[in-house]
């Protein structure tokens, strides 16, 4: 196609972020098929705006930034998506892997109960280590929502999980 | 302060099975190409019963100056966004407009209140009015002739807001009824969340429990009574059914797997009134793509599925009331190219026009004859 931007460079793009894009997808998500639909579908759109973008940290930032607007301005199908938290065998199992198995679905459970904008400013800022600006800008909103949602996030989190999480350490800072 | 939440949200996302979405986004990307310039949504217009698309005068352009001898024909509606498509054809702000016209007149714009919840906007079947879920989570109807919002009585059970699904997003689009007098909602309370709302008084009458079923579409079946055709989740992929309005009805499966190698029904996008004709999106391993509620397949059904045809385009309207349905075609490099229309059977081009400049901002979701 005549639009169609250099294959190797998007492709090489794609390739070497998709890992990244996929662990936040997923903790926006709490599902494997819709975290990959989600990053699937902003990486498609980063490639329609390729020639804009130039380049490829650019490229990232446009595509965590649309990745989070699809995640809240999406439409919810009904009974098809709900989230399983499908945890993985990994190799390195330790003696207490029951806990840590337990202590995330804890976690995957009281993040899927949080609004999906409260989900997507907790994982900006306290899994993607943003300020409250960057995440007001990726987010599109002002910094007082961003610190409202925020508070509210965590207020619902404290609620939910258990004491062994130490919520009361996490901070607004 | 924050290191150990840090750690256990690292913890969870190792969980994710890292693939390679390349070729998918590249897919994703040429199909979003044509959708951005074809259509942002796709809605169901009505038209008198009884007009044929060979009385049908389709415009010539629509910057405000269509040719005079196009003057005649019937009103197109698209959705475009408020400002611009954000550079890769999504709208950021989630806020769409709506633009009418009619050959030889100014187009119009209606701006929308709310923010816009996607794919939640419908036509009714008379062509008149607009329905879609709003940032405020509540159904909010235009009148397409003034503009205006028509406000929704509050009737016995207050059905003005649309629930709230596990992700604070709508679970049911609200669905026109035949008549264009009600409209189907989910309405969140109890064991009677499924019914219509009579635009009129506002009262609400249960129907079906369409738990698990989406893209609920409202027919008017053989008997002249209301029918909800809708999809739901089976053995490995998805089928389509039909059950009566009434509470105690059972479902009745229209059919499964389309055709070979050309999948199960993912999405319904529209239907035509008489339920004879689905505007169906496919997909070969019956996996929903929430952004793909487009028109790959217009399939045929009686009691069963009838018949289905390839578009080969991503989004049509049925022309209620006939057999006709109205397509922007794009090309390949998603340029707007041709308005048709065509026999929903067989595809047969019985009209075009040229499509209206500047439409690569707009998606036609309606076309209303003789309005």
């Amino acid at each position: 196609m005549a639009h169609e931007p250099p294959d190797r460079e998007f492709d090489e793009f794609a390739r070497a972020r998709t890992p990244a894009l996929l662990r936040s997808a997923f903790l926006l998500t709490g599902d494997q098929h819709l975290a990959e639909d989600l990053v699937q579908t902003a990486l498609a759109k980063t490639l329609l705006a390729w020639k804009r973008l130039q380049r490829t940290e650019n490229a990232e930032a446009y595509t965590r930034k649309v990745m989070y607007h699809l995640q809240v301005g999406w439409w919810r199908r009904r009974a098809r998506e709900r989230a399983v938290l499908q945890l993985v065998d990994r190799p390195d199992t330790q003696a207490d892997a029951s806990e840590d198995i337990a202590r995330q679905i804890a976690l995957h459970q009281a993040l899927q109960r949080l609004t999906k904008r409260q989900r997507a400013v907790l994982v900006l800022r306290f899994f993607e280590d943003r300020g409250v600006n960057d995440t007001a800008r990726i987010l599109g909103c002002t910094v007082g929502t961003v610190k409202s949602q925020t508070a509210k996030a965590l207020l619902r989190m404290r609620a939910e999980l258990p004491d062994d999480f130490q919520t009361q350490e996490w901070s607004l800072a | 302060m924050n290191l150990p939440f840090k750690s256990d949200m690292d913890s969870l996302a190792d969980n994710v099975s890292v693939v390679d979405l390349t070729d998918r986004a590249r897919g994703t990307a040429r199909r979003l190409r044509v959708m951005r310039t074809v259509v942002a949504g796709v809605a169901v217009l009505a038209v008198a019963m009884g007009i044929t698309v060979g009385s049908v005068v389709l415009p010539s352009a629509f910057n405000g100056s269509p040719a005079a001898g196009d003057a005649k024909g019937g009103r197109y509606l698209f959705e475009a966004p408020e400002g611009d498509w954000d550079a890769d054809g999504n709208t950021p702000t989630h806020h769409l407009k709506l633009v009418t016209w009619h050959p030889g007149e100014e187009p119009r714009t209606i701006h929308l209140k709310q923010s816009y919840y996607v794919n939640s906007g419908r036509v009714s079947p008379n062509g008149t009015m607009y329905s879609y879920v709003g940032g405020d989570d509540a159904v909010h109807i235009v009148n397409l002739d003034s503009g205006k919002e028509i406000d929704i009585p509050s009737g016995k059970l207050g059905i003005t807001k649309v629930p709230m699904g596990d992700n604070s997003l709508p679970e049911t689009i609200p669905a026109w009824s035949p008549d264009s007098g009600s409209l189907w909602v989910d309405n969140g309370i109890g064991d009677h969340r499924f019914g219509f709302v009579d635009l009129g008084s506002g009262d609400f009458t249960p129907t079906y429990d369409a738990s698990g079923l989406w893209d609920v579409q409202v027919v008017r079946g053989k008997d002249n009574t209301e029918r909800l055709i809708g999809l739901r989740l089976a053995g490995k992929g998805t089928e389509i059914v039909s059950v009566g309005a009434g509470e105690k009805s059972q479902p009745k499966v229209l059919g499964g797997k389309l055709a070979d190698g050309d999948g199960y029904a993912t999405h319904i996008a529209a239907a035509s009134t008489d339920g004879k004709r689905l505007c169906v999106q496919t997909d070969a391993k019956g996996e929903v793509d929430k952004n793909d509620n487009t028109c790959e397949e217009v399939a045929t059904f009686d009691e069963h599925l009838h018949g289905y045809r390839d578009t080969g385009q991503w989004m049509n309207a049925f022309i209620q009331g006939t057999d006709k349905c109205v397509t922007l075609v794009g090309d390949d490099s998603g340029e707007p190219k041709e308005i048709q229309v065509s026999r929903c059977d067989t595809g047969k081009v019985v009209g075009t026009a040229v499509p209206p400049s500047g439409s690569d901002k707009y998606g036609l979701v309606g076309f209303q004859p003789g309005r």
